[in-house]
């Protein structure tokens, strides 16, 4: 019985918290829909755009650089994360760890290269969709290019 | 890492080197042979130096990875049918807009995984080495991006494998949490012993099914077909022969310990996917009329097969499922090499297509032939002494049921292997010519890739040379598994 309430004891003040919490949200809501006042004029009724009224349609086609943009956020993270935790312990790790470290890099490098040349860093729908044109003109393209046109 | 250890490692170096290489080699030159010769270099510096390493093996290097005769035999075969592969891709990409430079990288990258899958002995570096190899295997079935086929083919494989992936690391977990061990050396001394836990049998298990996904053993052979069909022809080589070697290396590795008795769960569910994938693949190939398809369900038939050597459980059982391995990668690479040289703008695929082949080319189709009558188990060729050498191993051990299924599942295989052959040898039909038209022609008469016919006749000349002197290769296999 003692190890029981020792047990419950400690739960027992956050479940009373968290059943506070829900009626505090759930009675602000309830009576906000009761006692508050309803308007039905036409700038309550889309969506808020920080103040401002919004502009064209939401069905726009995102470009897939959007995924190309992850996928180096992704790959520069992660070599961050490796490398800050080489990097906490470059002594102790040695030069065996240092050169480790190198060949990981490297391998990211040439990763990174070949995407460069493969055109992954020019962002912007013109630059992707006019692969024959030369690189430096499609890229200035692509910065005039609005991605809601695509 | 010292050095004796970079040295156990230089297979798993050069390959992956070379993979960098074709990378920087992609971003330099514009034409596509630089890529390719570093892929053929590649595969072939790891291919010597998995021979240099005969002498040093067995040797374990980390924890992870175990170098022994065994791992290196399977590396070798894995590094050899890669280089077919890239052989065949060069003449295959030659007459597409598509270049083969992506197409180099992806295959480097799945072979160096098949290679970690091989000499595996611990659970993170065969999930490693499965994901690897997974992850280069879905862009090569899906590599033709502009047919809707080959995306099928490449959703097919991408889907089912991640959830295959999913049983194999929660049964890895089930596992751990019972005996606390993930080296395979620790496992082997549980399945030894006599009882198991019911958490160590399922998780085993599920690991079991998520290797029989990467085999196509029945029930888990659905997406077989579709992938097989749709990926572009060396694709499928790829498939066939690196993929299926790799997994059936790290079956016997692996799931070894459990069959010396067969009374476990483990053994029985073995039986059970052999048998059934005897029947089912056999059955399920007669009314087919792609051959893709048709090697596809073959395939499904085959690692049925091997996995009746297996289980016999004996030192001779494991060399002879090694030998049929082998036999199978060479005569599926002969097979699938005739179909990546008969295509151009469309897969050579149907029967309709290889209608009359032996007219317009009799050496293709006679080496054809061979490989489809090696993958009947017809003598002089190497199927025939890998079915062989199963059956004998079947009958020491007298497994009766499995040994009888064998038989008579390869007896309805005759029907299908033998009415492609006899396709080839018709006259081709009157009508089917006209309505080919020029096009169609010009493809026959056009010739051969020369890289691609390097590749072709290796195969044959070996498909032959092992089905009537098999004798060294045996003895080689039995040395080096046995060591």
């Amino acid at each position: 019985m003692n190890h029981r309430t020792a047990l419950i004891s400690p739960l027992l003040p956050l479940a009373l918290y968290g059943a506070a919490v829900a009626l505090i949200v759930c009675g602000m809501v309830v009576t906000s829909h009761f006692a508050g006042g309803r308007r039905k004029h036409r700038p309550t009724t889309p969506p808020y755009e920080s103040g401002m009224t919004p502009t064209g349609s939401t069905h726009i086609h995102l470009s897939v650089s959007y995924y190309l943009v992850a996928m180096f956020f992704l790959i520069f993270d992660l070599e961050a994360a490796f490398i800050f935790a080489w990097a906490v312990s470059l002594k102790q790790a040695g030069w065996s760890a240092f050169v480790e470290m190198l060949v990981f890099v490297g391998v990211l490098m040439a990763g990174l290269g070949y995407l460069w040349h493969e055109g992954a860093l020019d962002w912007g729908p013109s630059a992707r969709r006019s692969k024959s044109k030369p690189r430096e003109e499609s890229s200035l393209q692509a910065r005039g290019d609005d991605v809601r046109q695509d | 890492m010292n050095l004796e250890n970079l040295m156990l490692l230089s297979p798993f170096i050069a390959v992956a080197l070379a993979s960098i290489a074709v990378m920087l080699a992609a971003t330099l030159w514009k034409t596509r042979f630089p890529a390719l010769l570093i892929t053929v270099v590649g595969l072939g510096a790891g291919l010597a130096s998995t021979g240099a390493l005969v002498g040093r093996a067995p040797a374990a290097v980390t924890p992870l990875l175990l170098i022994n005769g065994y791992s290196l035999y399977f590396s070798g075969l894995v590094l050899a049918c890669s280089l077919g592969v890239a052989l065949l891709s060069m003449g295959y990409f030659a007459r597409r807009e598509q270049g083969p430079v992506q197409f180099c990288l992806f295959l480097l990258l799945s072979t160096l995984g098949a290679m970690v899958i091989a000499s595996s002995s611990h659970f993170a570096s065969l999930l490693l080495g499965l994901e690897l190899q997974g992850a280069g295997l879905y862009p090569l079935a899906a590599y033709a991006r502009f047919t809707p086929a080959s995306i099928e083919a490449g959703i097919k494989y991408l889907v089912p494998s991640t959830v295959a992936s999913a049983f194999l690391v929660f049964g890895m977990a089930l596992v751990y949490a019972d005996s606390g061990v993930m080296d395979f050396g620790s496992i082997a001394a549980i399945g030894r012993a006599p009882a198991m836990s019911l958490l160590m049998t399922v998780g085993l298990l599920m690991i079991l099914s998520g290797a029989a996904f990467k085999l196509a053993l029945v029930p888990f052979h659905l997406w077989t077909p579709d992938v097989y069909q749709g990926a572009p022809a060396p694709a499928t080589a790829f498939v066939a022969t690196v993929s299926k070697a790799a997994v059936v290396g790290l079956l016997m590795r692996f799931f070894a310990p459990f069959t010396d008795h067969g009374s476990n769960a483990v053994a029985a569910s073995l039986w059970a996917l052999a048998i059934a994938s005897m029947f089912a693949g056999n059955l399920l190939a007669l009314r087919q009329e792609n051959i893709k398809r048709i090697i596809a369900y073959s395939s499904i038939a085959h690692m049925g097969y091997v996995l009746v050597a297996f289980l016999c459980g004996t030192a001779l059982g494991i060399v002879s499922a090694t030998y049929y391995v082998t036999a199978y990668a060479i005569t599926a690479l002969c097979a699938l090499a005739v179909v990546s040289l008969l295509s151009h703008a469309k897969e050579t695929e149907s029967l309709a297509d290889i209608r009359g082949l032996a007219l317009r080319r009799p050496l293709v189709a006679f080496l054809f032939a061979v490989a489809m009558m090696s993958l009947a188990g017809i003598p002089f060729t190497v199927g025939f002494i890998g079915k062989f050498y199963v059956l004998s191993a079947g009958v020491q051990s007298r497994v009766w049921p499995l040994t009888f299924s064998l038989a008579v599942s390869s007896a309805i295989g005759l029907y299908y292997y033998l009415r492609v052959v006899i396709v080839m040898y018709r006259h081709p039909a009157p009508a089917s010519e006209k309505d080919a038209g020029p096009s169609a022609m010009a493809g026959m008469s056009r010739p051969l890739s020369a890289a691609g016919m390097i590749a072709l006749g290796t195969a044959g000349v070996l498909l032959v040379c092992f089905g009537v002197y098999p004798g060294p290769l045996f003895d080689f296999i039995a040395w080096m598994v046995g060591s």
